[in-house]
């Protein structure tokens, strides 16, 4: 199996004020391709932090993090932005849907972020609301949808252009256990089905069922990983 | 993009229309208060546009602008009809007389006397009546403001129309008698006197005495010959001012721009309504802007460079700065429609048209490059943080 995410020895610092705060230290991780990894562990454990420095938001203070063979913070400011927007897909915990735009406009937008046209875009958005079974919601503005869809159009989009990694902060966290149970399903189906890797950051002991291993982190460090099955004992 | 960028911009109503609506405020105080300002420019100089026929204007060489009158001894027109290069020479008179009213009160007016053979110097279009007909005795013509107006005999009951002055009616002027025989069509001057056209000899006989009478000599040059070359001729042989029509206008212009407070004023109006529009349009875009950051992060983070964010900025500016612009100057055509037979002085050149589209794209380019301050340092990991 492929190595989809590789970090090595992965340090970040932040500074605040006349303190520095260390939010990462020394991270060795990999997610292998059509893995799902939850990171899982306390607040203020770093997880956010490590998904954001994996997704090429966020510059490590130190190490590498290489991503399907790329250490992606060696790419220049315009490469890494074409790099995030054809290799990783965002699900998160808002939802961050465009009020202003329809649930298919919304799926369609890293495809116009990619140079397609806003109709064609929209109508391939429309097709993938039926992967979601939101086919009949396709032209409902967001703030008109429930939780649970706001979320599945969020799975829709972040998956509309195939990516390879996806990242997700806390996607079943503002739904109930019916609709975080469905959320789960999606997610994991969709990535098996499109073979990509997909690391979640979760609080929720329920999702722990749908993963392959879980990485425990605390105070910025990767505790141990282990398997669902131990996870839920 | 474009088209994500204009939905964020028109699908948040409100502000939407705060942008908008800031901009047309901006655009039509921007277009109408220099229009008003342009036509009262353009009515300090009315008279001399009026007079089509004459290339130069001789003067005393202290003259500031057109209404400020200081006569000239009478052989200077002969001096001047005799320069190499003129065609013709004629006189003008120019001064003030206090004329009487039918219903017993009195008026300030602008008194011309013109060439009676030629009679250049007229107006060039009469409503009523004939020029001719001013080589009849006491004979004078009228402005139509005047006779509609300030001249017109005062209504019969309270409240009532007032009666406009007919041909056939008589004045006094400086105690002399006048009749009209004609009312002709003139540019509003930038006082609003009634303007009464006359003979030379007679005019002078109205006008109270004075040694010297002869306020303009109106000059056509020979075809061919070179206006500024024979006005430094007139100059050089006469010590006499002479200018072109254009020259004189700049310099009635220019005396109204230094000895009066219109352009101080109306730069105010302009300047206030310029921040008044940026303050307002400016902080809505900009708020626009910081309560759509989480969503402009979002389009970072999925990978959209700030080249294309500055693109749907300046996008949306571009957009709204039209817009705006368009409905201001829509609201200051309309205005100027609407009051186009009133006492208001509009004009709108096409210059100044470019002159408010640059105040609005400055306006719209400020608020865009707030905006885009705030949006290229945005830390897209702004998304996980909730």
């Amino acid at each position: 199996m492929k190595i989809a995410v590789s970090c090595k020895n992965l340090t970040k610092k932040f500074d605040s004020g006349s303190n520095e705060v260390i939010a990462l230290q020394g991270i060795n991780l990999e997610v292998m391709d059509g893995e799902l990894l939850i990171l899982a562990g306390p607040s203020g454990c770093g997880k956010t932090t490590l998904i954001s420095i994996i997704a090429g938001i966020l510059t490590q203070t130190s190490g590498i993090c290489d991503v399907y063979g790329q250490n992606i913070h060696d790419l220049s400011p315009l490469a890494l932005c074409t790099f995030r927007s054809k290799m990783i897909g965002f699900v998160f915990q808002s939802y961050n849907l465009f009020p202003t735009l329809t649930a298919a406009e919304n799926v369609g937008i890293p495809l116009m972020i990619q140079g397609m046209g806003h109709l064609e875009a929209t109508e391939q958005g429309r097709e993938m609301l039926k992967k979601v079974g939101l086919e009949d919601r396709a032209d409902a503005f967001s703030s008109t949808l429930s939780g649970g869809q706001q979320q599945r159009v969020a799975i829709a989009r972040a998956l509309i252009h195939s990516p390879r990694l996806i990242v997700c902060d806390e996607p079943t966290s503002a739904l109930d256990s019916e609709n975080g149970h469905r959320v789960m399903s999606i997610l994991k189906d969709l990535s098996m089905r499109e073979k990509c890797a997909l690391i979640v950051v979760t609080h929720d002991v329920r999702t722990y069922s749908f993963a392959d291993r879980i990485a425990k982190m605390e105070d910025g460090r990767i505790l141990k990983i282990i398997s669902p099955h131990e996870a839920l004992e | 993009m474009l088209y994500i960028g204009w939905r964020m911009l028109v699908g948040n109503h409100s502000k939407f229309l705060g942008i908008v609506v800031g901009l047309t405020f901006a655009g039509l105080i921007m277009t109408q208060q220099p229009g008003v300002f342009v036509g009262l420019m353009t009515r300090t100089f009315g008279f001399i546009t009026d007079l089509a026929l004459p290339d130069i204007w001789v003067m005393d060489p202290e003259v500031q602008f057109i209404d400020d009158n200081k006569p000239l001894p009478s052989p200077a027109l002969y001096e001047v009809a005799s320069i190499e290069g003129v065609a013709w020479a004629k006189p003008l008179f120019k001064g003030l007389v206090t004329a009487r009213l039918p219903g017993g009160g009195f008026q300030n007016c602008n008194l011309i006397g013109v060439d009676r053979a030629t009679f250049i110097g007229a107006p060039a279009v009469l409503l009523q009546g004939n020029l001719n007909d001013l080589h009849q005795s006491d004979s004078i013509v009228v402005n139509q403001e005047g006779a509609l107006d300030k001249l017109a005999t005062p209504p019969r009951v309270p409240g009532g129309a007032k009666i406009p002055l007919q041909i056939g009616q008589r004045l006094e002027l400086n105690d002399h008698r006048a009749i009209v025989v004609g009312i002709a069509k003139t540019s509003r001057t930038f006082q609003s006197q009634p303007i009464i056209f006359t003979t030379f000899e007679r005019a002078i006989q109205f006008s109270p005495p004075q040694r010297q009478t002869l306020t303009f000599i109106l000059v056509k040059a020979k075809e061919g010959e070179n206006l500024q070359t024979l006005c430094d001729r007139i100059h050089r042989q006469t010590g006499l001012g002479a200018y072109t029509k254009e020259q004189f206008i700049d310099l009635t212009i220019e005396y109204y721009l230094k000895y009066t407070g219109i352009p101080i004023n109306f730069g105010i109006s302009v300047l206030l309504g310029f921040l008044v529009g940026a303050a307002i349009a400016g902080q809505t875009f900009y708020n626009f802007t910081l309560e759509n950051m989480r969503y402009f992060g979002v389009l970072k983070a999925m990978g959209i460079s700030n080249k294309v964010l500055l693109f749907m900025i300046v996008s949306q500016a571009l957009f709204v700065a039209f817009l705006g612009y368009g409905l201001g100057l829509g609201v200051t055509c309309l205005c100027a429609l609407l009051t186009q037979d009133s006492m208001l002085a509009f004009r709108f050149p096409y210059s100044l048209m470019l002159f408010s589209l640059g105040g609005i794209l400055v306006i719209s380019a400020f608020s865009a490059i707030l905006s885009l301050h705030q949006i290229f340092k945005l830390d897209p990991a702004i998304v996980f943080r909730n």
